[in-house]
Formats: structure tokens, C-alpha cells, sequence
């Protein structure tokens, strides 16, 4: 596997074609950094500090009427320094149809704020990411993993898990 | 309920050194291990309470869902739900292995509905590579997802029939099962693990034969409908356990993320199908039913009326499909007709370069949405390039529903649960991945 | 059922005031056989897909009841066969183990399709390689999933198998013979990757000597990287 050392997104200060005026306008404040459009088909998507990422969903939530988080989940880039993780949250608007993904570097052991008093949905999406990557979410009510068995000792899809050989019944 | 996995723990004062009586927020509340990680909340009268484990291995929690009951007598008042007892690591799997490899991994994700699993993980293998599926190929999978998402609704139906008492539905769903698992026998020589699809179209081309036999299929399936509403509907017992039981509000299903019938059962007209249609849905006229009340018959009435819905879309692609390829000519992705591997030397090396990873797809987020039976499949896909995405992101419809469990569950009866259950139908293949 | 019948089978011997009392004996051993076979009570340990391939051998189509198995028991004292259908990961089993110490003798275990009997396609961090790391098989049936023809067929199996059953001599065997367990009573089982083959109706003692944390301890050899 090559060394990746740098995540292939790119960002520019212009949003890009299809995220709605209330959207710009909701995180004109927090000073997020859009995603140049995908060209491999996905949502538009921005970059916000992580300290205000859940700043940044409530004002999404509120102001712009994304009232689904839809899904929630994080990148590994191991030789990226010094934000090893990508965080990233799908929000979607029920009314419109639009879609947003909201995204946060982390480094490894930092914490990132919980989206859990925005969305109901956000407690099991934060425990699956926790369970599988390690990041803490700040301020989660119940930080458990979730689906490995609690004494589990490694974080599974951090890229430089083993896919089999990690047997915690060995001796 | 298996009576000696019940255990009927000590109240926190019991032992001087115990943590305090947890509530939600308390962290306390779920490190403990494995037998003690839900606990008495005391209150103010811990009145006759205790605590009641239903599953991992359970009949009626439709898999490996563990539930944690705090019960006084007969009435629920906290519900913990435990799951991972059947993960799997699908995720990393389909990270090591690439995309060709991973498909038939995703047969084993929402085990009821195979195919459907398939074409969804497809149409975004698709994205990533930047291809599109002949016609052909795209009516053959929505034709596949639709049989398949009868088949699961059958299931469904069946079980959740069976858990309230009603055997007959039971059987009569199963013996329609198996008239599709011959169906799908045909088509791609599996009963239901099928790994039919293949990036760029599917694995074999329907004959003739299979598209009639579909079709007289979806024809007669509308009376059968009427069989086992017969059965149900207007049953008395059947709405008694069903109506005004587990009612989940709307804002309640937007706030947790609900998608699929269980989110139309409560009154929001969102399917993948109708806003942002894919394969051939565009071209299709097809209603989308929608529940009033939010309550476990409402779901019921919206999983009989799909797969009315699903019969009617099958009859209107099968009319309107033509010959033509069913696999698309991209041979940087696609892998060689399965004929020509078998003879020539050329498509062999062909195929064995692209199993083994001599693929380079381009860099970049690709999200793909597909209405599977249980809800909205999801897939976000970060592709640094190579054969394999760096992270495969997928989006269990069945994880998320299970999570309102939390908050409809409590105030019920203990039999109510497994009408709550049994409506929101979920699959543990699934929501465990 | 079965307690009640060696019960009577041991008073009878000790009336008799021998132990070699072959002819009764083996009259009563095969009317108890007899009858065990007819009412095998499974416990569908239904963890994935496989399970589902089990619901279909219950149904109407492929109808399990013509074995008298039809009657599937979910509490595993009232079970005779634990039919573990599907991937089971760590997590599960020690679920799994739980049921199985549960169930009375005699016992019966199969194991269903290839996550079950070899963790299949999923090598992967959370899936047991195989139940045979936890508990005694009796019978693996290939698939994934198996047919329900396969499952009718190794039920059918299984029915010969306590046919031949012969724990009643091993009960009243002498204390001072070599060993109850003679070698024409080794199963052989296709399929078995490591370890010795697995006997008879009386695998229990093998369980109960080795326990379940010797078997568990065992585990695969880490590798570097993937």
C-alpha cells in the first residue's frame, strides 16, 4: 500500500455550485472552507475548524434546515501530520432534498465536539465512529464502544489495523 | 425468553462500594461488563423492578439484537439495545480487498434482499469509476431490487406475523419466497447469496423465460396481497396488538435519522426512489405510501402497499426492456464476459489483472444513496486511487432504525416489544455489518 | 427423556444383579435410540444468513416436521441439537458456549454453513475461526448457505448417527475398563482442520476436561501488516 500522506480533497474559499444561499449563508461566520465541486459524484461538502463543528452543524440545523444527520463517519490518513483523522458528518434537508457533508481534521487523541444535542441519531453514529477509529467525542453521554465487546483493545479501521492476526483471546 | 439469562440484579445500595445509581448521562452506566451494564435505577419506589435480558439468542429479536429491559411487572421502563454480536469487519474486508472482491460480501449485509445489497454497492462502485451500466443492466437490477425487496417485506411480513401469533402468514409468505428464490435460482444460480451484480452491468443476462415467469408473477401477486390481508388487516387481535403500539412522531423519525418504510409509516413521503432516482426509477410511474399515526399498522399498511408498488414497477420495466449489452465496454474497470474468460486467454489475463489489483481508479468522495428494503443505503467512499477504496463508509438502514427502540420502546408491555420489533423490521447482517 | 430412561436401564441391570445384562440391554438401547431419533429437538442458533436457510428447511416447502424436528425449542435445556447457523464472532460466543454447557445429554451439535464450521469467507479481526475452537461438532454442512436439502440430508445423518449411539454401555461400562470410548466410535468428520476428530454422544467429557478457556486460547498467529 502506498504511503498517502495528504487526503486527495481540495478546498477553495468559493462554494461550489448547488449548496443553497441559506446554507453560505448559515456558515458564512465560522469561515469553513468548501470542497472544490466533486468530480467523482459526490455532495458538496466544507471544511470547518473542529473546535466548531458542532458550532457549524447547529448553525446548518437552525438557520438552513438541516434536520437530518444522515450519516457520520471518519477517514484514517496515519502518515498525515499533524490531523491524522478526517470527521465527517452527511446532513440532509428534508424539505429540499439537499445534502451537505460537514468535515473536521482531528489529530489522533484530540477530541471532537458530539453532535448529540443537535441529533438523536448522532449517539449511536458517534459510538460506531469511536468504536472503530478511537477518536473521543466531547461531551457524548455514553462514549462506548458499540460494537466490538467493551475489553476490546485496538481500534479496527484505523488503516494500520491488522485484518486478521488480532485475536484478544490469545494469551 | 430463555428464563436462566435473566438476571435480576442488586440494588445499588446493596453494596457499599457500587457506583452511584446511574442514569443516562452517567458513563458509569455502560463500561461494566458484560453481565452488569444495565442497572436498577433505583428512583424514588424501585417498586417490583428488574432487570431482563432478551437475546442475543431470542426468536423474536430476529437475529442476534440483544435488549436490556428494566421491567416493573409487565410494563418496559428503559430498553438498552445491544448490537454487534454480528459484526463481521465488512467494512475493512471491502478496504483490503477492493471493489470487484467486496461484492459478494455485500450478499451477507441485509441477507433478506441480496440483490439489492448488490446493486447498491454497485451503483456506487460505478460512481467512483465513473461509468454507467448499459440499459439493459440497469433494468435488470431494478427489476432485481424490486424482487428483492418483496422477498425481504415477505419475510418480514411472516416473521413479525409469527411473533404475534398469526402462523398461517407465515407460511403462506414462505411458500411465496420460495417461488422468488426460484427466481433468483434461475437468474444467477443462487438461492439468495446471489453476488449477481458486477461493476459496469451484471454477471448473466435474464432470458426470456425468467422475464415471463417475473412477470405472470407480478401479475398474480396482487391477489395474493388480498390473501394475507385477509388475514390481518381487519383482524381483530392484529390491530389490537398493533394499532397505537410503538408510535413514533415525526420529528422523532427525522431526528433519528429513520429512513425506509419505517419513516413513511410516520408520515414523511421520503424514498430515494422518487427524489433522486437511479437506474430506472426515473422512468417509472410508481406511488409511494405514506402512514398517518406512526404507529406499528401503519408500518404494516406501508409494507403491503410497497410491495404492491414493487410488483407494479417489475410489470412496467419488464414491458419496456430491449436486448442489448449488459455489461458496459470500459475494460479499465470491467471485468470480461464470463464466457470469453472461461475460453480465451486474453480475457483471463484480463480478469485476473483486475481481481488481483491492477486497477487504478480515480482520486476523490464518491456518496451513493440507494432506497434498500429496510431504508436508505448509504455508501461514502474515499478513493486515493488503486483497486481498493481507502475508506468504505456503509450506511446500515437497519443500524439506525434500531436506535428509536430506545424511546418508543419504554411505557410498553413486554409483548408489546415484539410487535415494535417485528414493525420496524430490521436485519442484523445488516445493522452489525 | 433421557435421564429417566437410563435411569431405569441402570435399576433394571441392578436387579438383574449383573452387569452384563447384553440382551435387555440392547432391546432398551434401541427402542431409546429409536425414540431420540423421531424427536431430536433443535435449537436454532439462527446468527446470519444460514439462519434464514433454516427457516426455509422449517417452512412448508422443505418441512423439517416429517423428521419430528419440527418442534424448535429456543431454551436450550428443553433442546437436543444445537444447530449453530451462521458467522459467529467473538462477541457471540460466549453466548454460544453458555447455551451449549445449558443443554442436557445427551447433545448434539451442527454446525451450519462454512462461517460456522471455518469462519468461511470472513477472516477478518472479529469472526471465531470456526465453533470447533469453542464447542464439539458433531456434523459440518458445507454451503453458503447450504440448501435446505443439505441441512434435510446431514438431519438424516444425524438421525443414523444416534441410531448408533451406544452411551448406555459407556455409562454402565466397568470403572476399571481402558477407556469407554472404543475406536470404531470416532466419527470421522470431513472438514476438520486441526485437532483430534470429535467422538460420540459423550464429547461433553472432552468439553468439561479441556474447558472452554483452553479451547478459546487458542488463536491465530498474528501477522504484520495485511
Amino acid at each position: 500500500m502506498s504511503k498517502v500522506t495528504t487526503s486527495c480533497m481540495k478546498y477553495t474559499d468559493d462554494a461550489p455550485e448547488g449548496v443553497s444561499e441559506a446554507a453560505q449563508s448559515a456558515l458564512a461566520p465560522l469561515d469553513v472552507r468548501w470542497s472544490e465541486h466533486p468530480e467523482l459524484g459526490g455532495w458538496p461538502g466544507c471544511l470547518v475548524e473542529t473546535v466548531r463543528f458542532a458550532e457549524a452543524c447547529a448553525a446548518l440545523r437552525d438557520s438552513a434546515g438541516f434536520d437530518m444527520l444522515v450519516d457520520h463517519t471518519a477517514v484514517d490518513y496515519p502518515d498525515r501530520k499533524p490531523e491524522r483523522f478526517t470527521v465527517l458528518a452527511l446532513l440532509m434537508n428534508m424539505t429540499t432534498q439537499e445534502r451537505l457533508m460537514v468535515r473536521c481534521r482531528v489529530a489522533d487523541g484530540a477530541s471532537v465536539p458530539t453532535l448529540c444535542d443537535l441529533w438523536k441519531s448522532a449517539d449511536w453514529a458517534e459510538r460506531e465512529t469511536f468504536d472503530m477509529f478511537g477518536i473521543p467525542f466531547e461531551g457524548h453521554p455514553d462514549l462506548t464502544r458499540i460494537y466490538m465487546p467493551q475489553d476490546f483493545d485496538g481500534w479496527p479501521l484505523r488503516r494500520d489495523f491488522p485484518m486478521q492476526g488480532h485475536n484478544r483471546f490469545r494469551d | 425468553m430463555s428464563t436462566d439469562q435473566t438476571t435480576r440484579d442488586a440494588t445499588p445500595e446493596a453494596t457499599p462500594d457500587a457506583p452511584p445509581a446511574p442514569t443516562g448521562e452517567n458513563p458509569e452506566f455502560s463500561t461494566a461488563p458484560f453481565d452488569t451494564d444495565i442497572r436498577l435505577d433505583a428512583g424514588e419506589d424501585p417498586g417490583e423492578r428488574m432487570v431482563l435480558n432478551m437475546g442475543p439468542q431470542h426468536p423474536s429479536t430476529h437475529g442476534v439484537l440483544r435488549l436490556l429491559l428494566e421491567v416493573d411487572g409487565e410494563r418496559v421502563h428503559r430498553v438498552v439495545p445491544d448490537v454487534g454480536y454480528l459484526h463481521r469487519g465488512k467494512e475493512k474486508i471491502g478496504e483490503t480487498l477492493g471493489y470487484h472482491r467486496y461484492i459478494p460480501y455485500t450478499d451477507r449485509l441485509d441477507y433478506l434482499a441480496p440483490l439489492a445489497n448488490n446493486c447498491s454497492a454497485t451503483w456506487a462502485f460505478e460512481k467512483v469509476c465513473g461509468i454507467q451500466a448499459p440499459q439493459r443492466a440497469q433494468a435488470i437490477r431494478t427489476v432485481c431490487c424490486e424482487l428483492a425487496r418483496i422477498s425481504a417485506h415477505l419475510l418480514g411480513l411472516g416473521a413479525y406475523g409469527m411473533d404475534i401469533g398469526a402462523m398461517t402468514v407465515f407460511l403462506y409468505t414462505f411458500s411465496e419466497r420460495e417461488n422468488l428464490y426460484n427466481f433468483f435460482e434461475h437468474l444467477t444460480g443462487a438461492r439468495f447469496t446471489t453476488t449477481y451484480t458486477r461493476i459496469g452491468g451484471v454477471a448473466r443476462d435474464a432470458d426470456d423465460e425468467w422475464l415471463r415467469g417475473v412477470r405472470d408473477f407480478c401479475d398474480g401477486f396482487g391477489k395474493k396481497v388480498d390473501t394475507w390481508e385477509n388475514l390481518l388487516t381487519n383482524n381483530r387481535i392484529w390491530r389490537i396488538r398493533n394499532e397505537g403500539v410503538g408510535v413514533i412522531p415525526r420529528d422523532m423519525a427525522i431526528s433519528y435519522g429513520l429512513t425506509g418504510p419505517v419513516l413513511r409509516g410516520s408520515g414523511v413521503g421520503y424514498d430515494v426512489r422518487k427524489d433522486r432516482p437511479y437506474g430506472l426509477y426515473a422512468d417509472v410511474d410508481f406511488d409511494v405510501p405514506v402512514g398517518q399515526h406512526g404507529d406499528c399498522y401503519d408500518r404494516y399498511l406501508v409494507r403491503i402497499e410497497e410491495m404492491r408498488q414493487s410488483a407494479r414497477i417489475c410489470v412496467q420495466i419488464i414491458d419496456k426492456m430491449t436486448p442489448g449489452p449488459i455489461l458496459a465496454d470500459e475494460p479499465k474497470f470491467v471485468l470480461p464476459d464470463k464466457q470469453g474468460v472461461m475460453t480465451g486467454m486474453e480475457q483471463l489475463i484480463h480478469q485476473f489483472m483486475l481481481i488481483t489489483g491492477e486497477m487504478d481508479t480515480p482520486k476523490g468522495e464518491v456518496h451513493s444513496h440507494s432506497e434498500n428494503p429496510k431504508g436508505e443505503a448509504g455508501y461514502i467512499i474515499r478513493s486515493e486511487g488503486g483497486a481498493a477504496p481507502w475508506r468504505m463508509k456503509y450506511r446500515a438502514p437497519s443500524f439506525v432504525n434500531l436506535q428509536v427502540l430506545k424511546d418508543i420502546v419504554p411505557g410498553h408491555l413486554l409483548a408489546d416489544i415484539v410487535a415494535i420489533l417485528g414493525s420496524i423490521d430490521f436485519v442484523m447482517g445488516e445493522c452489525d455489518k | 427423556m433421557s435421564e429417566v430412561t437410563q435411569t431405569q436401564i441402570t435399576d433394571m441391570v441392578e436387579a438383574s444383579g449383573s452387569s452384563e445384562c447384553s440382551i435387555l440391554l440392547s432391546t432398551v438401547k434401541s427402542l431409546a435410540n429409536w425414540s431420540r431419533k423421531h424427536s431430536v429437538w433443535p435449537l436454532p442458533l439462527g446468527l446470519s444468513c444460514c439462519g434464514i436457510e433454516f427457516m426455509a428447511t422449517a417452512a412448508n416447502r422443505y418441512d423439517m416436521a416429517r423428521f419430528g424436528m419440527e418442534v424448535a425449542r429456543f431454551s436450550p435445556r428443553q433442546a437436543d441439537l444445537l444447530l449453530v447457523a451462521g458467522t459467529l464472532t467473538y462477541k457471540m460466543a460466549q453466548v454460544m458456549t453458555r447455551l451449549y454447557d445449558q443443554m442436557a445429554e445427551p447433545k448434539w451439535v451442527i454446525s451450519m454453513g462454512a462461517c460456522a464450521s471455518s469462519g468461511g469467507m470472513y477472516r477478518s479481526y472479529p469472526v471465531v475461526q470456526g465453533i470447533d475452537e469453542f464447542i464439539p461438532v458433531d456434523f459440518y454442512i458445507s454451503g453458503c448457505p447450504p440448501r435446505p436439502d443439505s441441512v434435510l440430508n446431514v438431519l438424516m445423518k444425524l438421525q443414523d448417527k444416534i441410531d448408533r449411539d451406544r452411551s448406555y454401555e459407556l455409562t454402565l461400562a466397568s470403572p476399571d475398563a481402558p477407556s469407554p470410548l472404543r475406536v470404531d466410535e470416532i466419527a470421522v468428520l470431513p472438514g476438520k482442520r486441526h485437532g483430534p476428530p470429535v467422538a460420540l454422544a459423550t464429547d461433553g467429557e472432552r468439553y468439561v476436561k479441556q474447558g472452554p478457556q483452553k479451547i478459546m486460547a487458542r488463536g491465530v498467529k498474528p501477522q504484520e501488516g495485511r
